[in-house]
């Protein structure tokens, strides 16, 4: 591979921060999550893939015995509702690339204020997710009412369970550069973090798509 | 920022110009992001604009350049090493290919309904 013959000079030594030098010229937590987040196209492909294949099994829905998904997504699923959630989404995202910008910049406190905007417009999302949720429970769509739900419960459950773990992440990195842990140094750090982030926001670009709008 | 920083970033000088200000081009992504979304959600109003066939066909190529847009400038892999792009890539092709293929054994692109 022509990056590892382009930085033999390195390998030895460690830069000035204690990450080892890789032969990739990239740090390996970096590699591990780009490699973690390609596992995790197969984890989302498979519950896409579920859903896709179950999405039109609607039998015990009461008043669905015979629907087809286009009356379903016009009667069950509040678009409007779902884009403004994805452009929240889509939001978070922007606002955390502000903020691992800002750190590499060496603005901190610019760096706190994105960092908690963007756990805040996940916690956004999660909250439009839980009313959704609920909204579709009390019209009687349970987890276990018949196929479809619970593909569909599964596939943006799981996304859910992403968001709340990429707020945590986002929430204990803000607490770290309070306590002055996470300085410009670590500023890869972050960016690792952002990936999480990122890749959550591109897998509901994904769902957004395949689950509510396409017919 | 460390070495390894300025050895992944290639278009980076020195100084503090090792991490060039994009925060303008960010936002303008996101401008764009915002906008393909609101085509998204309009093709859902069919009394208004009716896609026809070309609905399914017009959502696919909205989701991918969005797609596109977060992984290459908000996940950096535009000016990120090729192997990141690589790693990340064949995730995506054996997702789709095992699935494709999952999905073909369910005879989902004959009818849409598995068997």
């Amino acid at each position: 591979m022509a990056e590892t013959l382009a930085a033999p000079a390195t390998d030895a030594h460690h830069d000035d921060h204690g990450h080892g030098h890789t032969n990739t010229g990239i740090s390996n937590e970096k590699l591990a999550m780009w490699l973690f987040l390609g596992s995790e196209c197969l984890l989302f492909g498979g519950l896409i893939s579920t859903f896709l294949l179950y999405r039109k099994k609607l039998n015990s829905f009461p008043g669905f015995e015979n629907a087809e998904i286009s009356k379903l997504g016009a009667q069950l699923f509040d678009i409007p509702f779902t884009s403004v959630s994805s452009f929240v989404l889509l939001m978070s995202s922007l606002t955390m690339v502000l903020a691992v910008s800002s750190l590499q910049r060496r603005d901190e406190q610019r760096m706190r204020i994105w960092l908690l905007a963007t756990a805040l417009l996940g916690a956004s999302f999660i909250a439009g997710q839980i009313y959704e949720f609920t909204a579709f429970v009390k019209e009687g769509l349970g987890f276990t009412t018949n196929i479809f739900s619970s593909a569909f419960f599964t596939l943006t459950g799981f996304h859910g369970a992403h968001v709340v773990i990429g707020i945590i992440i986002l929430m204990t990195m803000f607490a770290m550069s309070l306590q002055g842990r996470l300085g410009p140094e670590r500023a890869e750090a972050l960016e690792i973090a952002g990936l999480y982030w990122h890749f959550v926001d591109v897998v509901w670009v994904v769902v957004f798509v395949v689950v509510y709008l396409i017919k | 920022m460390s070495t390894t920083t300025e050895t992944t970033h290639g278009d980076h000088g020195a100084g503090h110009d090792e991490h060039p200000n994009r925060d303008m081009m960010y936002v303008k992504v996101a401008l764009v992001l915002a906008a393909i979304t609101g085509l998204e959600t309009f093709t859902y109003f069919e009394s208004v604009f009716d896609f026809g066939a070309a609905l399914v066909p017009v959502l696919l190529v909205c989701m991918t350049a969005k797609f596109y847009l977060i992984a290459a400038y908000f996940m950096h892999l535009r000016w990120d090493k090729p192997v990141l792009r690589r790693a990340f890539l064949t995730g995506i092709v054996i997702a789709l290919l095992v699935y494709a293929a999952t999905l073909a054994a369910f005879k989902f692109f004959a009818s849409g309904m598995p068997s």
